[in-house]
This record gives C-alpha cells, sequence and structure tokens, in this order.
C-alpha cells in the first residue's frame, strides 16, 4: 500500500504543479504517466537497458513530452478562459492514447527485472521491488521539496502562484519556468509509470485513465496547488484503496476512493493542507 | 537623455488611453505626472515595462527600444515599478519578496544550484547580503521571516519600494506612492523619495494625486487629460497653467 501510495504521490505532484503555476487541470497529465510506462517497456525490451539507464530514460522522455505539451497545447491559450485550456488538455490526452494504440496490438508484458527476493524487517515482509519503489518515490519527492523551497526555480514558482503577473516585473521570464514545471511534473510522472510497470507488468495504452484519476484524487485531497499535500494525498489514498480492498469486496476499491473525494469536498473543499482562497470582488 | 516618449498612442479596443503623447526625460531628473482618473497615467507606465504593447509610437530608454520588448526583458534594461494597489507576493515572505528581485540578474544556472559550487554559495550570500542591506534600509528588517502579506499597510508600501530597487533600476516608476498615506507619513515619504533618488543615482517618475508631494519632490511635471499632455513645466508653472486649473477646478473658476 506504500508502494501504490507512493506511485500516487509522483504524479499528483505533476497535477498540482501545474496547478501551482497556471491554475489548470493537466488531464492529459495520466497519459505521460502511460507513456513513461511506454518508455519503460521500450527501453527494457529494445534496448535492453538497466533498471537505473530505464528510469532515467523514461524520466527524460516524459519530461520532454511534457514541455512539448506545454509549449505546442497550452501555451496558445494561456491567456484563454480556463475552461478552453482543460478541453485542449482532454484532447491532448486523447491524442496521447490514441496515438499510442495505433502503434501496435497491446497489451505488452514487461519482462521481469526483479526476482521475488523478499525482505523481512521486523514484522514486515517486503519485496525488493516495494522497497526500491518506496526509496526511489520518497527520494524524489525529497529533492522536490528541495527544489521548491530552496532554489531560485523554486521561488520563482512560488511567486508564480503567489502572483503571476508581476513576476516578470522581476526580471524574469515566466514561460521559463512555466516550462521548467512542466518538466519536472511530467519526469516525476514517468518516474512513476516506469515504477507501475514494473510492479504491474502488463500495460495498454488506457492505463493512465484510471490511475490518472486517481493521482487528480490525491491532489485534490492533499490541497491542489500544494507540493506536500499532494505526496500526503497519494499516500492517503494508497493506504485506503488497499484497506477497502482487504474488509470489502475488491471490486468497492474505486467507489471507496472516489466517495472519499466527494466527503472530502463536502467538509475541506480546499483539501487538507490547502488553504480556502479568497476572491477579490 | 535617459527616457525618450515619442508621439506613443494607445487605445482599448475603440477607446482612446493615450493619443500622440511625447514626454523627455533627462538623467537623475524627478518627473511628476498628474492628471485627473482615466486621464491615462498608469496606462503610460505600464506601457513603459512592457505590460501592454504600445499601438504606435516609440518609447526609448538610453536610446534602445522598449516598445516590442517582454516585460522581463525591460525589467533587466533597469527599469523598475511600483503599483497603485499594492502588489506583493504575498505568501512568500520578507526577505523572498526582495530576493527574488535580485534573481533575475543572477548568473548561475541549474548546474551551480544543484551541486552547491562555490560560485553558487558566493552569489547566493551576496544576494542575501543586499537584499538585508535593502530591508535594513527600509526599516524591514525586524519583519524578514513574516509573509509579506501580513505586513501592516505601510510597510507593505515600504518593501514593495524596496522590492522595485532590489532590480538595480536607473528608471524607476511609483504609481501613488502616497496613497493611503497620512500627513505624517507623506512627510516621511518626502524625504525618502529625495534621497533614495540621490543614493541610487534614479531617475524617477511619479504618478501621484498628492499635490503637496508632487510640488515639493518634482523637478519637473507633465499634466495629462484624456490621454493628451495638457501642460507641462516646473510645478510653479503648472500650478499656475489656465488649462490645468479647468481641469482640476473645472472651466470658469
Amino acid at each position: 500500500m506504500l508502494q501504490l501510495g507512493s506511485i500516487y504521490a509522483l504524479i499528483a505532484l505533476g497535477y498540482t504543479m501545474v496547478y501551482g503555476v497556471l491554475q489548470m487541470i493537466n488531464f492529459a497529465h495520466g497519459d505521460i504517466f502511460m507513456l513513461g510506462a511506454f518508455m519503460c517497456f521500450f527501453s527494457l525490451t529494445v534496448l535492453k537497458t538497466s533498471l537505473g539507464q530505464t528510469l532515467l530514460i523514461s524520466m527524460f522522455g516524459a519530461a520532454l513530452l511534457g514541455v512539448m505539451t506545454e509549449r505546442f497545447a497550452y501555451r496558445p491559450l494561456r491567456y484563454a478562459p480556463k475552461v478552453s485550456a482543460i478541453i485542449t488538455a482532454l484532447g491532448v490526452g486523447m491524442f496521447l492514447e490514441n496515438f499510442t494504440l495505433a502503434l501496435s496490438p497491446y497489451p505488452k508484458h514487461i519482462p521481469s527485472v526483479f526476482n521475488g527476493k523478499q525482505l523481512v524487517m521486523g514484522g514486515l515482509t517486503m519485496s525488493s521491488l516495494q522497497v526500491l519503489t518506496i526509496v526511489l518515490a520518497v527520494g524524489l519527492m525529497i529533492v522536490l521539496d528541495i527544489i521548491v523551497f530552496k532554489t531560485k526555480l523554486g521561488m520563482a514558482l512560488r511567486a508564480i502562484s503567489s502572483d503571476a503577473a508581476i513576476v516578470p516585473l522581476m526580471g524574469i521570464s515566466v514561460n521559463k519556468v512555466v516550462s521548467m514545471t512542466f518538466a519536472i511534473g511530467a519526469g516525476l510522472g514517468g518516474a512513476a509509470g516506469t515504477l507501475y510497470a514494473i510492479a504491474y507488468p502488463v500495460i495498454d495504452p488506457y492505463m493512465g485513465v484510471m490511475v490518472g484519476w486517481k493521482a487528480f484524487i490525491s491532489a485534490v485531497i492533499g490541497g491542489i496547488g500544494n507540493i506536500r499535500g499532494a505526496m500526503l494525498g497519494g499516500f492517503i489514498l494508497g493506504f485506503v484503496e488497499v484497506f477497502a480492498a482487504v474488509l470489502l469486496p475488491s471490486t468497492y476499491r474505486d467507489v471507496v476512493a472516489f466517495s472519499l473525494l466527494m466527503i472530502l469536498l463536502i467538509y475541506r473543499p480546499y483539501g487538507l493542507l490547502g488553504r480556502p482562497k479568497t476572491l477579490k470582488v | 537623455m535617459l527616457l525618450v516618449i515619442d508621439n506613443l498612442s494607445h487605445s482599448f479596443g475603440g477607446l482612446a488611453a493615450l493619443t500622440n503623447i511625447s514626454i523627455v526625460v533627462p538623467e537623475h531628473q524627478l518627473l511628476g505626472i498628474i492628471g485627473p482618473n482615466g486621464s491615462g497615467k498608469t496606462t503610460l507606465f505600464n506601457l513603459i515595462t512592457g505590460m501592454y504593447r504600445a499601438s504606435s509610437g516609440s518609447i526609448r530608454l538610453k536610446g534602445q527600444e522598449l516598445v516590442g520588448r517582454a516585460p522581463a526583458a525591460i525589467t533587466r534594461m533597469a527599469v523598475a515599478r511600483t503599483f497603485q494597489n499594492i502588489r506583493l507576493f504575498k505568501t512568500l515572505s520578507v526577505l523572498d519578496n526582495v530576493r527574488i528581485a535580485r534573481y533575475g540578474k543572477a548568473a548561475c544556472g541549474p548546474f551551480d544550484t544543484l551541486f552547491r559550487t562555490g560560485r553558487f554559495l558566493k552569489e547566493e550570500g551576496l544576494i542575501i547580503d543586499q537584499a538585508m542591506e535593502l530591508l535594513t534600509l527600509f526599516e524591514l528588517d525586524r519583519y524578514v521571516e513574516a509573509p509579506a502579506g501580513s505586513l501592516p499597510y505601510g510597510q507593505q508600501r515600504q518593501l514593495e519600494f524596496a522590492r522595485a530597487l532590489a532590480t538595480d533600476p536607473v528608471l524607476l516608476l511609483l504609481d501613488e506612492p502616497a496613497a493611503g498615506m497620512n500627513p505624517y507619513e507623506v512627510g516621511k515619504l518626502n524625504e525618502q523619495l529625495q534621497w533614495v533618488a540621490k543614493r541610487f543615482a534614479l531617475t524617477i517618475i511619479l504618478i501621484e494625486h498628492h499635490m503637496g508631494l508632487v510640488m515639493e519632490v518634482c523637478q519637473r511635471v507633465v499634466v495629462l487629460d484624456f490621454g493628451v499632455v495638457i501642460a507641462e513645466g516646473t510645478p510653479e508653472e503648472v500650478r499656475n497653467d489656465p488649462r490645468v486649473i479647468d481641469v482640476y477646478l473645472g472651466k470658469g473658476s
């Protein structure tokens, strides 16, 4: 459950970062995650790379893809009503799914990279894959946290989400910061795609839809736009889903996840770590 | 001449906000711009800083054309401004509000930042020192860690001023800095404008409704009405200009 949670958290970060700078939900992000999984497949079967190389390839590939979608699909709509950008994001998502679908027959099987070695810690038994997923995801989140709170780029990011219009008056180009945001968010999505594909080795072009929705829920639970909130939300949703499958018939898993979102939205519409935004009238 | 505005016009749809404005600002001058609400003063600032793109005409800073450049590029050419309704990064700390203004010029890239190179540490230290110096100068040093949005109104104005200076401007545009201030604070602002202009060797364009301040601080005043320059001269000349009196007090008064 920590494994699933950390994957949700990684993807949720992409949603929340983009929302933070552009107040836009990038609904194509789940499909970037899917393509991360496909890049992992390509890398492992065609290029025969090691796991580390595979991870780097899918992260860079996804980052590039994220930057391109922003540059060509979202940037022309930067000053259009938000609804236009969101509909475009849905379109980009469908494009990515169907483009991938047209390439070859599916599903594909990821060759196994891990022997089934078990690690026993105290009373816990975990596979080495689970440990790797959790360690890697948490490591990436720590790096991201440092970037956001300790670097120039991070400061520019926070400044944009506070008041984007005046950031250029600091001599900082908003477009560069937005590109970097998409690169980082999509890169994390790509990493999640690889980790997911190795754990659940059957992949198809629609795998990003449901996982993307779940990650989006995680971001909303934590408070969309809030980076630490997205991490927290991912782990909470991971826990809830796994427990739901233990206590109830496993088909109720998604019902529980979406119910959690609805209940939370009633009582805390701005999420667990989010702050209510007051609109100026 | 530091700034040459030549035949500048701007319209919003069919509404002409500024029509054929020509203003010349020599170096180290404190120029006041006055005029009734809606006369195009703030639009002029938005054109100079590149937030709007002029419909026609030109704005040259030290001979370089500003029209058509992105706001970030114009800021790096040493133009800074403040806003009529204070615009701070409210969720960022007071220190970060000033630091970010220095980052536009910072030389270090992601490589330096990632590996904490000597160059990075030196630059970072320098930026924090410079930011602290500015904050001390504006008596904001005891609020360093507080979120900018939590400061009282007067201190927010001061912080916005400090942040504008942190971009190292040669030309500073101040949009109604005395708005919402009591007479005592206006007196302080008066002194502050004069010593800041000297200390940072600034050329300042000041939009202000507070006539007392404009008359005392500015060496030259331009009067705008309905997007047209209707008078220009020393404060004394402008004060006695019949057209200006008409605009402010109504015809025949």
